[in-house]
């Protein structure tokens, strides 16, 4: 245990660890290219590539893809701005009520996706607001907040207070310190966390349920198909297709801020 | 003369915290000014009152004769050495020394050109596209100062900016600063906490304890002729005797200062014992106890020491026992 | 040189202007920056889930089946029903074994990554656990119906082992087992486990990088066996970063409704009795009433956790 080399025992245990959690996201890319289209048959009777094809022409597949690419893009511009605003306020000053703010910014995630579900479809009923575009991006956004809000005010902590002092003692009013200090300093931070909530809200289906209505996000048309299966290989590339699009921003946020802090524990 | 700085009544308090204290004070234009005190006497925060990054609870602080407790710190004729230099990351040197100027709409070349200029003046040329990451302790601090002086401040605030650098260059730095600002003719307001760098490099110094201010004077004046006994402690370490051994000495009841280089082995003189010697190079210090009062001497080298333990005689000149006000520290 | 703009005392147009304004009033910029985003969770979420709170205490008329808005506590009574209580009792019971497990295959897992990989290794440990973390929920899920789908993966490895007698004598144990795995306990606890293990694994990774190697090696120094060292040394250590993979564990068990609709039983969870009462039975006090359990017992925990200082290794 003192040297440096780690007991054989614990090497296994870690590989299989990290088998246990890539093993099943590979199995997905095997069964995108089989000709079996009745059931989950393995090993695969035979490999194709018509069904990227059929996928390709489905207008459905293509609509859900649109409309997640939307509310993703909106719902991530959304958090972004009050993410970054909730991070320069909680940062840099001590509040009244700032671990109250800290508090509610986590609880959306931190709750079961489920009440905050169920919490918005019954307040839209009480409302009487019909669902709508903007109905999934409400919920989408409240919790894409958090991701933008941890990458920000981490980067915040880590500025040093300092900065914005110079640039006034220089010259510069609020708004040229904003400008020309504080977000070429958080901007990386910024760019990671947005590409984070851009991936969660692209990917999430349990508060979507009860705010869309009768529309299909991508998530939504994939759990039809896993709950009642008619297009198997169709939905067999859309699962490939739905891991590489989102291992992009992953990636993306892992190289923006690496090194500097972790983008670690921030749950879903 | 021209006040540059003036101090009327100023406190800055946080909560019961009084970290400054109905201050007054005024800077002379042109003048080298320090203010000296350990940390938490409110030279700093006086310092950044000036800046504009506190503000008054009470009282007014007027730069050249105008009140500013309206003017943000973007628009006072002062500019700051930061502690911490805190040069901007994402920008190279040349950007960073550049930055008032951009934020003033000086055109690119002419603030490419003061910058560059700036630079030389630092001793720093040939730096200007490093990012401050790439640069040294003592090359970040010459960066900064060039930031700073680049605008052509009336006054030049500088917050311990020698305190991270090693010793060596640290009293380079107080030279090339004393020469820079003899050059400039710019007011310097210079905060420390090390006695022998304010008493090294100002024309007055304004000693702090516990947010007031206690004597404003010339270096000379502050070490020989301390006005309290916190002053008296703090600038060069001075013995300070209670009233009660004072008034047997001389009849005056009062505080006294006496430096410890004053006071000397002396046949016939006042019985004290030695409680400890240290030898710290070109002279020995003796710990003393006389008359159940402690009392430190400076020996220089070359002459007998006393053996520890030993009873000695100890003595000093007249006018080297300095009576002391009542203000206490 | 001219002096520069910084030198002039007066502002010099209404941005400026404004600029003084939060520079004077510090508490005002505090409470710009607050207010867009406090507005935002403050009404839209907390107002959506005292809403939600609200109907708990509402009650459904039995004969028309519409709500009854008059505050009652007969709602939360119904959930004291034998049937309700299986429902919770099972979620907890599930939450609970996911969350142990996770521990447990987790643990080396983290304490590798912290401990022993260097340079591109840990670099390559961390992408390992972040990539399962951030990828789809419901290709996790799916994945995991390919898998043990009857004629899976899983069932052609037992096959081709000779050990098809082994899995059905598991199948055929009461409770973990029943007709093929994508519908029996164990099937829902194994999708569950892998969907919510990373998150177990980076909190315990973020305590263990903060234990100097010297400590352990200061406990072997004092003639601890590894065993030893690891019982009264890291563990205690690592606990803060298990609690806090546990919060995460327990609580997105406790609220999922998917996983077990998919893979399991038709014995139903917390989530999935929630999702069915606000839905095909129209009963949303009760569903709301459902909700509240999870909050409450997140509440709990979440304490608990606190005074063991979890919230440090988030």
């Amino acid at each position: 245990m003192h040297s440096d080399r780690a007991p054989l025992g614990l090497k296994i245990a870690a590989a299989a660890g990290l088998l246990f959690m890539h093993l099943p996201i590979l199995l997905i890319f095997v069964y995108a290219f089989t000709t079996e289209d009745k059931s989950y048959q393995w090993p695969p009777p035979g490999y194709t590539l018509k069904w990227f094809g059929v996928t390709w022409a489905r207008p459905d597949v293509w609509e859900a893809l649109s409309l997640s690419l939307r509310v993703a893009a909106i719902s991530t511009l959304i958090a972004l701005v009050l993410g970054t605003l909730c991070a320069a306020a909680v940062a840099r000053t001590r509040f009244f009520g700032r671990e109250t703010i800290s508090l509610l910014v986590i609880l959306p995630i931190a709750l079961p996706g489920i009440i905050t579900g169920i919490s918005l479809r019954s307040a839209f009923n009480l409302g009487d607001i019909p669902f709508s575009f903007w109905t999934i991006v409400l919920g989408h956004a409240t919790f894409c907040v958090v991701v933008v809000y941890n990458n920000a005010v981490a980067r915040f902590r880590r500025t040093s207070g300092s900065l914005v002092e110079a640039s006034m003692d220089l010259g510069a009013n609020a708004f040229q310190t904003f400008r020309f200090v504080i977000l070429p300093n958080i901007a990386t931070a910024l760019l990671a966390g947005g590409m984070l909530a851009f991936a969660l809200s692209f990917d999430e289906v349990i508060v979507t349920t009860f705010t869309a209505g009768q529309q299909q996000t991508l998530p939504i048309w994939m759990l039809e198909e896993l709950v009642r299966p008619r297009q198997r290989p169709v939905t067999n590339v859309v699962a490939m297709v739905v891991v590489l699009v989102t291992f992009l921003p992953i990636l993306g946020a892992y190289y923006l801020t690496r090194g500097t802090e972790s983008v670690a524990g921030q749950g879903k | 003369m021209t006040t540059a700085i003036a101090f009327r009544r100023v406190s800055r308090h946080y909560g019961e915290v009084r970290a400054v204290d109905a201050v007054d004070l005024e800077v002379t234009e042109g003048e080298f000014f320090a203010m000296l005190g350990p940390s938490g006497s409110g030279k700093t925060t006086c310092l950044r009152l000036v800046a504009g990054f506190e503000r008054p609870t009470a009282g007014e602080i007027e730069i050249f004769g105008q009140p500013c407790s309206k003017v943000p710190p973007y628009r006072r004729p002062v500019n700051t050495v930061f502690q911490d230099y805190a040069l901007f990351p994402h920008l190279n040197v040349r950007d960073n020394v550049a930055y008032g100027l951009m934020i003033a709409r000086v055109g690119k070349a002419e603030r490419h050109r003061a910058a560059e200029q700036a630079l030389e003046m630092v001793a720093l040329p040939g730096y200007a596209d490093r990012k401050p990451s790439a640069l040294s302790g003592g090359q970040r601090q010459r960066v900064a100062l060039a930031r700073a002086l680049v605008n052509k401040p009336k006054v030049l605030l500088l917050d311990e900016p020698l305190g991270a650098l090693d010793l060596k260059l640290r009293e380079q730095m107080q030279v090339e600063l004393k020469s820079l600002q003899r050059q400039l003719g710019i007011t310097f307001i210079f905060v420390t906490h090390d006695q022998g760098e304010a008493l090294s490099m100002a024309d007055r110094v304004a000693v702090f304890n516990e947010g007031r201010i206690q004597q404003v004077g010339r270096p000379e004046d502050i070490y020989d002729r301390p006005e309290t006994p916190f002053v008296a402690d703090f600038v060069g370490s001075s013995n300070v005797l209670p009233p009660e051994i004072v008034e047997r000495l001389t009849g005056h009841r009062a505080h006294a200062s006496l430096r410890p280089e004053a006071v000397r082995l002396q046949p016939g003189g006042h019985d004290a014992q030695v409680v400890e010697l240290a030898f710290l190079g070109a002279v020995t210090r003796l710990t003393l106890k006389m008359e159940g009062q402690a009392l430190t001497a400076l020996v220089p080298k070359g002459q007998a020491l006393p053996e520890k333990g030993s009873t000695v005689q100890i003595g000093w000149d007249n006018d080297a026992l300095h009576l002391m006000g009542s203000r206490d520290g | 040189m001219a002096e520069t703009a910084a030198h002039h005392p007066a502002p010099r147009g209404p941005v400026d202007r404004l600029s003084d304004l939060l520079w004077r009033r510090q508490g005002l910029l505090v409470l710009l920056l607050i207010l867009p985003p406090a507005l935002w969770l403050g009404v839209i979420y907390l107002g959506s889930l005292f809403a939600l709170l609200a109907q708990s205490f509402f009650s459904i008329d039995e004969f028309s089946g519409l709500i009854n808005y008059e505050f009652t506590l007969r709602t939360y009574g119904e959930l004291f029903r034998a049937a309700n209580l299986d429902i919770i009792l099972r979620t907890v019971l599930m939450a609970a074994s996911v969350t142990i497990a996770a521990a447990v295959i987790g643990f080396p897992v983290a304490y590798y990554a912290a401990r022993y990989a260097r340079g591109r290794w840990k670099a390559l440990f961390y992408l390992g656990v972040m990539l399962p973390l951030w990828s789809s929920y419901l290709v996790k899920v799916y994945s995991w119906k390919l898998i043990l789908a009857k004629e899976g993966i899983l069932s052609w490895l037992f096959e081709t082992l000779h050990l098809t007698w082994l899995l059905e004598a598991y199948l055929s144990l009461p409770v973990v087992g029943g007709n093929s795995l994508s519908v029996s306990w164990t099937g829902t606890f194994l999708v569950f486990l892998y969907v919510w293990l990373p998150f177990m694994i980076l909190p315990i990774q973020a305590a263990l990088e903060r234990v100097p190697p010297s400590m352990l090696e200061a406990s072997g120094d004092l003639g601890a066996r590894p065993g030893q060292t690891f019982r009264h040394v890291l563990l205690p250590l690592a606990l803060p970063g298990i609690v806090a993979g546990s919060i995460f564990t327990f609580s997105l068990t406790l609220g999922d409704y998917i996983i077990p609709q998919i893979v399991g039983t038709s014995a139903r969870m917390i989530g999935q009795a929630v999702y069915q009462f606000q839905g095909t039975a129209g009963n949303i006090p009760l569903a709301a009433a459902f909700a509240v359990v999870p909050i409450v017992i997140m509440g709990v925990y979440l304490y608990v956790a606190r005074r063991m200082g979890a919230f440090d290794a988030l």
